[in-house]
């Protein structure tokens, strides 16, 4: 008689089990032409599936010029993300990238909250950012903790100046002080922008979580995986993916759970959605005009010195190296330079990195350019150079006289600081001995911000590369 | 930073991420550059735009 009434039991108890599912996205990186899709998506989910909560791992910004350039930086995709209904999210690295100012704006306007225990506001107006938030689904109380990673330097990867006006804890000791919340939910979720790696070393260190929604690294998790019993998921990056965790509760604790990795790229765009992005696509930002060209620009080396004249200003440093393969434009008619001009002439996006090199360096890296990037001799900023250069592109280049832009020979041990792109500082070998570090500043951004207000500018006759060809 | 791809040292500028990682070995070890998928110690597919950390291992084909 005992097996039949235990069977009965069970039977009655997954009756009365409840179901929460919970849709985690994660490094959206403003890519607005996958929310149309997204938005399809999330229309059949939440008809199938009421109440299902939308979460979000940071890094919702930065990787779109109409998100990101555009005077209240950021807000379009807040903006997008209330439309599309998301219920939290907590900070990326790439939230801080605006700075304090423009984040608080962000957080104030989202019809969401923004949870992260490892990070308050130090100086300045407090930002609305609470360690956790609770929702409540048919009974179930779940709770959403979230964190944010730090580097080596105690800081997100974020510049430095935009993260002054915060304090940061390693989210691996701030996790912590939440052993309580156990207690107080039925779901507990940590809601993470640390990357995959370091989401294995908290599950390790907080198994009191049921699962952890991660973010940073971009890692295509299939069907989750599980470290110490905690359900890790994400999503990869761009809203290519979508995870969809499902929690089957039984009296006050989670007695399964499992995580589904679906593709959002074949399905058909949401018309509404659509609407909305196309409607911030059109803002007049793009082309808004930043400056004159006074004169037709006929050669692309021009351009280039130009770009590198941007780089170079908004790096602060004392020379900038620009690859001719990075100039995208052969020539530039007089008249006006749009926002939408300086990506049709950078469209690539690398980082800019700042390397301190020796004079020795220097010169040895911008002979090695044309064998790294097969476009001729390389385009320079506070600085010209003579040099021989063989027919053959896979030849080094050989310079025999360097000057700063004052006429002062470079000196091969003194020491300089150089602005270059990620692309360079990937290819050239060898390097300088600094490897270097990437600031958050794109060939394309620099010149938006260097040319922005100038009266007019005349690149026609630029040169400062005086080449012979053997 | 150090990171490693393949298993290989690699000493790459801090910011990058793993396609910068990856161009970097194969400038060192001249390779050619890899057209399929990257991967962590775990087999997971990464993006090629996932930022890197010191010592992160990635990977230019599945680990068997």
């Amino acid at each position: 008689m005992k097996l039949p009434f235990l069977s009965l039991l069970a039977a009655l108890s997954s009756a009365f089990a409840a179901q929460v599912t919970v849709l985690g996205l994660n490094d959206m990186h403003a890519n607005i032409d996958a929310l149309p899709r997204l938005a399809t998506f999330l229309r059949a989910e939440r008809e199938a599936r009421p109440g299902v909560l939308l979460m979000s791992a940071g890094d919702n910004r930065t990787g779109s010029p109409y998100v990101d350039n555009v005077p209240e930086s950021g807000m379009p995709m807040i903006e997008l993300m209330n439309k599309l209904g998301f219920d939290i999210s907590t900070l990326g690295n790439h939230e801080f990238d605006a700075g304090a100012d423009q984040l608080r704006d962000c957080v104030n306007a989202a019809n969401f909250p923004f949870v992260c225990a490892n990070v308050r506001t130090a100086s300045g107006p407090e930002l609305k950012i609470a360690p956790y938030h609770f929702f409540e689904r048919d009974g179930v109380r779940i709770c959403v903790l979230g964190l944010v990673q730090t580097g080596h330097n105690g800081l997100p990867d974020a510049h430095p100046d935009q993260l002054k006006n915060f304090r940061f804890r390693s989210p691996l000791a701030a996790v912590r002080d939440y052993t309580f919340l156990r207690e107080q939910c039925d779901v507990l979720i940590l809601l993470t922008h640390m990357g995959f790696e370091d989401d294995i070393l908290l599950a390790k260190c907080f198994p009191q979580a049921d699962a952890i929604i991660g973010g940073h690294t971009h890692t295509r998790v299939e069907g989750g995986h599980i470290e110490n019993g905690v359900l890790i998921t994400q999503a990869e990056n761009k809203v290519k993916y979508i995870t969809r965790l499902t929690f089957e509760v039984e009296e006050g604790r989670v007695v399964s759970k499992q995580a589904e990795l679906i593709p959002l790229g074949e399905l058909p765009a949401d018309e509404e959605m659509l609407a909305a992005v196309d409607a911030v696509k059109n803002m007049p930002y793009m082309q808004r005009q930043l400056t004159t060209v006074s004169k037709d620009i006929t050669r692309r080396e021009s351009l280039g010195c130009m770009m590198a004249d941007a780089l170079r200003a908004c790096a602060g440093t004392d020379v900038a190296v620009v690859n001719m393969g990075n100039v995208r434009l052969e020539e530039f008619p007089a008249g006006p330079f749009t926002v939408a001009d300086c990506y049709r002439l950078d469209p690539f996006c690398n980082q800019t990195v700042i390397v301190k090199v020796t004079g020795r360096e220097l010169i040895s890296f911008l002979n090695l350019i044309p064998a790294g990037d097969h476009h001729g001799a390389p385009c320079v900023s506070g600085m010209r150079y003579h040099a021989v250069k063989p027919a053959a592109e896979s030849q080094p280049m050989r310079i025999t006289s360097a000057t700063l832009e004052d006429g002062t020979p470079i000196q091969p041990d003194a020491t300089y600081t150089m602005a270059t792109n990620s692309y360079l500082m990937s290819v050239v070998s060898p390097l300088p001995a600094d490897p270097g570090r990437a600031i958050d500043l794109d060939g394309a951004r620099s010149m938006i911000q260097h040319l922005d207000g100038k009266p007019g500018i005349d690149y026609s006759n630029v040169s400062r590369v005086d080449l012979t060809i053997e | 930073m150090l990171v490693y791809v393949n298993d290989t040292p690699v000493t790459i500028f801090s910011g990058a991420v793993a396609m910068d990682a990856v161009r970097r070995y194969c400038t060192d070890t001249h390779t050619p550059l890899p057209t399929g998928e990257l991967y962590d110690a775990w087999g997971n597919v990464i993006a090629a735009d996932s930022p890197m950390s010191e010592q992160r291992r990635i990977y230019t084909a599945l680990l068997s």
